[in-house]
């Protein structure tokens, strides 16, 4: 009875050091200007996670230029080699496999002078496996199904983050459609109006008595 | 040490560790991090909406993991709400956290900001903001009911499947409002060119008329 009583004391306190140094999901959603470069840091806790995410790209207004040409994301390794690259995008999904535990690196790159607001989304999920199971014996199947359950609305909630994004991203295009329509078309009245009022001025001096070649 | 005082001691034991996974599992001991360098200033915004919460960490990661960290490694924050309200100001701290809910929907920004410092130092800065089901207070619920680790995992569960279908209704609405002004931006535009070649036409003609009366005065037709 005393053996037991220690050994269930041992699991707890393991258990205990496992909660502090384990945590099962993260995440983060925000959005930040890209001027040249911008990398955020997340931490990869079990090796064989799945890191899963998206960006948008939001233009700054636009109104005289055309559309800008996307912005790079270089996902680097603790190790130091790029895990997974998207190039000239203007957002995407992205899901890896983290190959070791770590700090890993976000990137965005902005390859143009003008500055681009990105919003992300970044998440790592942990389902844990056998080898968990047979390490930890508080650990019930049932809460590998729970973990997968929990990992599926995850999923559901990062598709709904990109879909935000992605309306807002084509919001800002329709208004910008709407603000250059008008104003392309009244500036293209007005044109015509001015050319046409300059031709009938024009047309007025030559024949104007004043002008040498007229007089009689 | 009699039988009884032993399962009381296990069980109490038990409920601490299912608070400290519950916390563990509200506010993990890791989150994102960025540089900041020295003068430099940098603002990540998250869109919230009405009457949602949210929470928020931030702190310098100290990398000498020893000692005080020196002015240069002090952050100014300021976070501010959609409309320009301030909501949290802190000046000159290393870690901090607020708390609010959403009076405004829209963009709530949080800037950080370093002083200058001579030989340019760069700040990690580690922040944590959370909004919606991660921002509630699962321990509070946790010791409220008194319920087991399996229950409240389910709950949470529950609260995001809540929070999925709030988001539908949300993205719905929005797409009903861009289907709209898709609709009038189109019908505009067949109207202002329509409008374009009755101005053209309209013009023209005007400056034919004007310019026959003028002739006509000079007796030049």
């Amino acid at each position: 009875m005393g053996r037991r009583e220690r050994s269930i004391q041992f699991v707890e306190v393991l258990l205990i050091l496992g909660l502090l140094l384990g945590c099962p999901h993260r995440l983060s959603a925000l959005s930040v200007t890209v001027n040249d470069v911008e990398c955020v840091y997340e931490y990869v806790l079990y090796e064989g996670d799945t890191v899963s995410g998206n960006f948008v790209v939001v233009d700054h207004d636009l109104f005289w230029s055309s559309d800008h040409p996307g912005i790079d994301l270089v996902v680097t390794s603790p190790g130091g080699n790029t895990v997974h690259s998207l190039k000239g995008t203007s957002g995407d999904k992205f899901e890896f496999q983290a190959p070791r535990a770590g700090m890993y690196k976000f990137c965005f790159h902005n390859p143009n002078r003008t500055p681009e607001t990105v919003s992300f989304y970044i998440h790592v999920g942990h389902i844990p496996n056998e080898h968990d199971l047979a390490k930890d014996e508080h650990l019930d199947p049932i809460n590998v199904k729970i973990a997968q359950l929990r990992e599926a609305l995850e999923s559901v909630t990062s598709e709904q983050r990109y879909l935000k994004a992605r309306e807002v991203r084509h919001r800002h295009t329709n208004e910008s459609t709407r603000r250059r329509l008008i104003f392309y078309t009244m500036t293209e009245y007005l044109a015509l109006a001015c050319a046409s009022g300059l031709q009938v001025a024009y047309i007025r001096r030559l024949f104007n008595k004043s002008v040498a070649y007229n007089r009689v | 040490m009699g039988p009884g005082r032993r399962v009381g001691g296990s069980a109490g034991l038990r409920l601490v560790l299912s608070l400290a996974m519950a916390s563990l599992l509200a506010l993990p001991a890791r989150s994102l991090r960025f540089d900041l360098q020295s003068g430099q200033t940098k603002c990540i915004s998250e869109d919230i909406k009405l009457n949602a919460m949210a929470v928020g960490k931030y702190g310098v990661v100290n990398p000498a993991d020893s000692g005080p960290l020196p002015d240069s490694h002090r952050v100014t924050v300021r976070v501010t709400s959609p409309y320009g309200n301030s909501i949290h100001f802190a000046e000159s701290v290393e870690l901090g956290n607020f708390a609010f809910t959403a009076n405004e929907a829209g963009d709530y920004l949080a800037c950080f900001w370093t002083p200058v410092h001579k030989p340019a130092a760069t700040v990690t800065l580690e922040f944590d903001w959370r909004t919606g089901v991660a921002a509630k207070d699962w321990t509070n619920v946790a010791k409220k009911g008194q319920i087991d680790l399996m229950e409240l995992e389910l709950k949470k569960l529950g609260d995001t499947v809540k929070s999925i279908h709030d988001e539908m209704f949300y993205l719905r609405e929005r797409e009903e409002e861009m289907q709209d002004m898709n609709r009038t931006t189109n019908s505009r535009m067949a109207w202002l060119s329509f409008l374009s070649l009755l101005v053209c036409l309209s013009v023209a003609a005007l400056q034919l008329w004007h310019l026959k009366t003028f002739f006509e005065r000079k007796k030049l037709l």
